[in-house]
């Protein structure tokens, strides 16, 4: 149960030429293999050869496409799909008729957009000259005159005056804040005048071509404006129309085209000879029996399927090698299990999680797909994700809060934003419900609800403590006050999860390498952390430190036997990540700090309410409110900070301990039809 | 004001720099995943994801000075 | 004042995280080019199919823009051009500071490219539309100003270089065929970006050194196709760039005088093939396989050095290295294809 990925078997499939059209379309429609695209050269095969009718379906998709992106359409919703018989017929029809008629709209649309963008930018570059107020003509054409017009802060005219050069000054009406001028001088002393504004920030403003008032000018720019946004809404409003009346056919046909292109082109994925194609890939090995089937429907037993074996596979291999002229030594040997793992990381996975499971599959998959043959750690995340992320938030009443969000997100009409759309959006929906629940019941354990003490020494409710003489342990645990107890326990979780995470190491490496490399490799890791834990809180907790005592020294044994494999193992470099584990099971003490600085804030919005709420009247409403939208945020960080702590801690502190990771996604050959029927 | 007492006064301090200095550890640490997180969710969507949890690594620096502060605290009397 | 238009302003020094991000975007983007599997395919396909295959890659917008107005051959043509103008256009506007202004004079290497194709346009009688689609608009020339150039007679054309500053190119023009002044221009644009980052920031100096490279890379192409021509030694030392890094002017003149076997054998002791002895001596006779596996040998080289600097400049130019030459890859397969070249000769070409 969604521990193992879906066993798949790997086939080769030898389609004669004249078969290969109908094979390939049967094989696209049935949406089963996933095929092992070939390497041109691989097994002495080139690549096959894509089937007539490619190119033209190519240029007429090219042609599509473009009327649909002119037409700016990205989904349709059609009542009824539609049948490509009819839907080909008529598109054939229209095609280029209406071909022309949209570029003709398209061109003129961004010819008008061009020109509203160029008036604008006019509009913005008069600006200046409108503050400024001068007639347009009076900037240019002298003989002897240059105009300076621009930007400039502090004083530059007394410098001017003090070298004696001769100037006439035009401020703009709101000069104290832009430093906005015109400045006339003799043309001969421009480089002088200009190296003695550059002193001052000077910057340019770019000059305009036009005549008479600019106010007069920009009422015509507005004008011209108001004109081609006219034209251009006409254009729109006629794409629209267009858009209305063909763009469910036109998405439909590109979809046809698409579906046609993609099985003419199905020859390229796979190994060719001028009379045969070569269909590598993997089944669902509990479907093989209906690849088999259609397969004979379509072109009767004129193909030749094989099961290709792990071992035939590797054995191809060590023949191949030894026909090469070597002879099979031990070394081959090796090679032929390189090879084995080769084809297994190949393998396509399909996971056998049920959906309930599939928002944590995703979170795995962030980092990389699980391989074919190595354990899918989702099963196990679906609980101790919810534990570390309710072990930090731990309040009863963002819990509820969670939960409450939880149904609002299902029921509510937001569709949600960005990737949190669609199914994933009800995925992490569920998940956010999860980690409620366990939220609340953590919550229960340390008596918290909105960083309010419900029970214990302070609590509003009841407040008692409840001792629990088997483990020597008052309930609820306060945080604050029972800081060290947290911290034991965290360290005790981190302990386990490690634990957990160094024994599925076993499994999957013993899978991988044989057993020697697991237990050389991951026991030897078990052994060292158990050790080490007896023998350092022995030598933290004990008054006196005895190293004959018996637990002692089965501390010590293990830690030192664990080490001793290691070494052997891996050689004295094992040794240089002694001090990582360390900090790996440190790093647990996150689930209770996190939960600290959330406490920490839920505590400050309490009590600044609370202050607000006792000075009575109109600020009791404000001391509500203030509460309130602290809380609000603090559940909203709640909901971040713990969660992406919650996976670091199963990424950084518990995959790394068993995890290869690098599995190829399953993914058939082949698409459903949406909008199209055949 | 009551007297503290000069020890305690320094466990105080002790706990301040190990959770201060740690913290801007983090956030050194942080200010180039974090540069880099948002420039490659920038190019591609699906980066979001990781990112973010990239960008959290160093903060247990952080978290290890939070835990040194407290281990520090419970020693005041 | 006069205008360099060779160079731009912005010496602003970048911070660390700066790079963090511009790196990681442009790492994004090197992820998307095609992978080296794609090229084999393309061999196998027509070119509407090949139109289309890029179509539903990182060409999309391009082919979706001009797939109403342009088929075939120009279709793909047209839209390579403009997304590595968009591409680089993009680069240059995520960047600050001095990254900014070295990769905004990196790409005037396109403005050169741009006005000898509009020059080569107006003396050879080429219609304008067809010199617009020669066009890569990835340099600081605007379209507008592009526009004009096209547009323009032969005498406006160089009254508007003059006013952007190309003075001496003009002076060059009435006395050389059209290919000097081309590598004149060439000449003054690599001085220029030697001299713009000769001393400065340690990024400054890895572009120095990398813009050093390319130099190398270029003269040892045109040293080659010297040779093999048969090109007097002398002749050969006019055509080749100063400031290489390996193959400085000295060592070149040392080369110049010995025969094409003994050239390719010293050229291997180079440190850009010192791991792969042997694999550049593959076909002598036909430069363009030897001319593609160089352009490999630069490219890796590129991004081997980028690896080792990830937040330094050198990121981002072995990307644009890529790009180009992914550019240059789907180009020769179409160019061949429309040529009806056999597959094997086309695959020569490419450098993959």
């Amino acid at each position: 149960m969604g521990l193992k990925a879906e066993p798949m078997t790997r086939i080769l499939i030898v389609v004669p030429r004249d078969r290969v059209p109908a094979a390939t379309s049967a094989l696209y429609d049935l949406q089963l293999l996933h095929v092992h695209d070939h390497v041109e050269g691989r097994d002495g095969l080139a690549l096959g050869h894509p089937l007539p009718g490619a190119s033209v379906a190519s240029e007429m998709l090219i042609r599509l496409r473009a009327m649909i992106a002119t037409l700016d359409i990205s989904e349709v919703t059609l009542d009824m799909r539609r049948p490509i018989a009819s839907l080909m017929e008529e598109l054939e029809a229209k095609f280029d008729h209406l071909e022309h008629e949209i570029e003709t709209l398209g061109d003129n649309r961004n010819r008008l957009r061009a020109e509203t963008r160029n008036i604008e930018q006019q509009m913005t570059n008069l600006e200046p000259y409108i503050s400024l107020g001068i007639d347009l003509d009076l900037y240019k054409d002298y003989e002897t005159l240059e105009v300076i017009v621009g930007n400039l802060t502090g004083d530059p005219w007394k410098v001017l005056r003090n070298a004696k050069i001769p100037f006439e000054l035009f401020k703009a009406k709101d000069a104290s804040k832009t430093g906005l001028f015109a400045l006339f001088i003799e043309k001969d002393r421009t480089d002088e005048v200009r190296a003695i504004i550059g002193e001052f920030n000077f910057t340019p403003v770019p000059s305009f071509e036009g005549k008479g008032d600019p106010r007069t000018v920009r009422v015509r720019l507005k004008e011209k404006l108001a004109k081609v946004n006219s034209a251009l809404e006409e254009v729109e409003l006629d794409l629209k129309t267009i858009r209305k009346v063909h763009g469910e056919s036109l998405f439909a046909a590109e979809e046809h085209l698409s579906i046609q292109v993609e099985k003419a082109e199905s020859p390229l994925r796979c190994g060719g000879t001028p009379n045969a194609l070569f269909v590598e890939g993997w089944v669902p090995s509990k479907s093989m029996d209906d690849l088999e089937g259609t397969l004979t429907d379509a072109v009767g037993d004129s193909y030749h399927i094989e099961v290709l074996t792990d071992e035939e596979l590797a054995g191809h291999d060590k023949a191949a090698v030894a026909a090469d002229g070597g002879e099979p030594t031990s070394e081959e040997e090796k090679e032929g299990e390189v090879e084995h793992v080769d084809t297994v990381k190949e393998t396509p996975v399909l996971s056998t999680n049920s959906e309930g499971f599939k928002a944590y599959e995703y979170l795995i998959k962030l980092v990389s797909t699980p391989r074919y043959d190595e354990i899918d750690p989702t099963l196990f995340m679906y609980f101790t994700f919810p534990l570390f992320f309710a072990l930090m938030v731990g309040d009863i009443g963002y819990g509820i809060m969670f939960i409450i969000l939880g149904f609002w997100m299902l029921n509510s009409k937001w569709k949600g934003v960005g990737i949190v759309t669609g199914i994933t959006r009800r995925r992490l929906t569920k998940m956010i419900m999860i980690s409620g629940l366990f939220t609340i019941f953590t919550g229960l354990m340390y008596g918290e609800f909105f960083g309010i003490e419900l029970f214990s020494t302070h609590g509003v409710l009841w407040p008692h403590y409840l001792y629990v003489p088997a483990l020597d342990l008052y309930l609820p645990i306060n945080r604050l006050e029972q800081a060290m107890f947290m911290i034991n326990l965290c360290i005790y979780i981190g302990v386990a999860h490690i634990l957990l995470g160094l024994c599925m190491g076993i499994v999957n490496t013993n899978h991988h390498h044989g057993l020697k490399h697991a237990i050389l490799g991951k026991f030897s890791w078990i052994l060292i952390v158990i050790g080490g834990y007896i023998v350092f809180r022995i030598l933290f907790t004990a008054d006196e430190v005895v190293l004959t005592d018996t637990v002692m020294m089965t501390g010590l044994i293990m830690m030192i036997s664990g080490i001793v494999m290691l070494i052997a193992g891996e050689g004295g470099g094992g040794l240089l990540e002694l001090p990582g584990i360390v900090s790996n099971i440190l790093s647990y003490t996150r689930l209770f700090a996190i939960g600290l600085s959330s406490l920490g804030i839920a505590m400050t919005f309490n009590n600044l309410g609370g202050i607000m709420v006792s000075q009575g009247g109109a600020m009791i409403i404000v001391g509500l409110i203030v509460a309130g939208l602290g809380h609000f945020i603090n559940i909203l960080l709640a909901l971040l900070a713990p969660s992406l702590h919650a996976l670091r801690l199963h990424y950084v502190e518990w995959m790394t301990k068993f995890y290869t990771g690098g599995g190829k996604e399953y993914l058939p050959f082949g698409r459903e039809r949406i909008y199209t029927e055949v | 004001m009551t007297d503290i007492g000069v020890g305690v006064g320094l466990i105080a301090i002790a706990a301040g720099l190990a959770m201060g200095l740690s913290a801007l550890a983090a956030a050194i640490g942080e200010m180039a995943i974090g540069s880099a997180a948002v420039g490659a969710t920038a190019e591609d969507r699906d980066m979001f994801g990781k990112g973010l949890i990239l960008t959290v690594l160093p903060e247990t620096l952080a978290i290890f000075g939070l835990v040194v502060a407290v281990l520090l605290w419970l020693k005041m009397p | 004042m006069k205008i360099n238009p060779f160079r731009s302003e912005g010496r602003a020094k970048v911070a660390i995280r700066h790079f963090a991000y511009f790196n990681a975007r442009v790492l994004a983007m090197r992820a998307k080019l095609l992978p080296k599997e794609t090229y084999p395919k393309f061999l196998q396909m027509g070119i509407p199919e090949i139109a289309r295959s890029l179509g539903e890659s990182e060409y999309k917008t391009e082919i979706e823009q001009l797939g109403q107005k342009y088929r075939g051959v120009d279709l793909v043509e047209y839209s390579l051009n403009r997304n590595l103008a968009t591409t680089f256009h993009g680069l240059i506007e995520k960047a600050q500071g001095e990254l900014q202004s070295l990769l905004m004079d990196y790409m005037r290497y396109y403005d050169l490219e741009n006005i000898t194709t509009a020059l080569r346009g107006k003396l050879s009688g080429i219609s304008d539309e067809d010199v617009e689609e020669a066009i890569i608009p990835a340099g600081s020339l605007t379209d507008a100003q592009i526009n004009k150039l096209i547009e323009a007679s032969y005498d406006d054309t160089m009254e508007i270089l003059r006013k952007m500053g190309y003075d001496e190119a003009v002076d060059l023009i009435t006395d050389l065929p059209l290919p000097e002044v081309e590598d004149h221009l060439i000449k003054m644009y690599y001085a220029n970006l030697l001299e713009k980052t000769s001393g400065g920031s340690k990024n400054m100096k890895m572009f120095h050194h990398f813009i050093s490279i390319d130099i190398d890379f270029m003269n040892l192409i045109n040293f080659l196709r010297l040779k093999r021509d048969n090109t007097p030694s002398t002749k050969v030392m006019e055509y080749m760039m100063p400031g290489g890094a390996q193959l400085p002017h000295k060592k070149l003149k040392e080369l110049a005088d010995l025969d094409m076997e003994e050239i390719l054998t010293r050229i291997e002791g180079l440190a850009y093939f010192r791991e792969h002895q042997g694999e550049l001596t593959g076909e002598k006779d036909s430069l363009t396989a030897l001319e593609a596996s160089l352009l490999k040998f630069q490219l890796n080289y590129a991004v081997r050095e980028a690896r080792q600097n990830p937040l330094s400049i050198l990121v981002v130019l072995s990307y644009i290295l890529a790009k180009r030459v992914e550019v240059a890859n789907i180009r020769n397969i179409v160019r061949g294809k429309e040529g009806d070249l056999p597959t094997e000769l086309i695959r020569n070409q490419l450098v993959l």
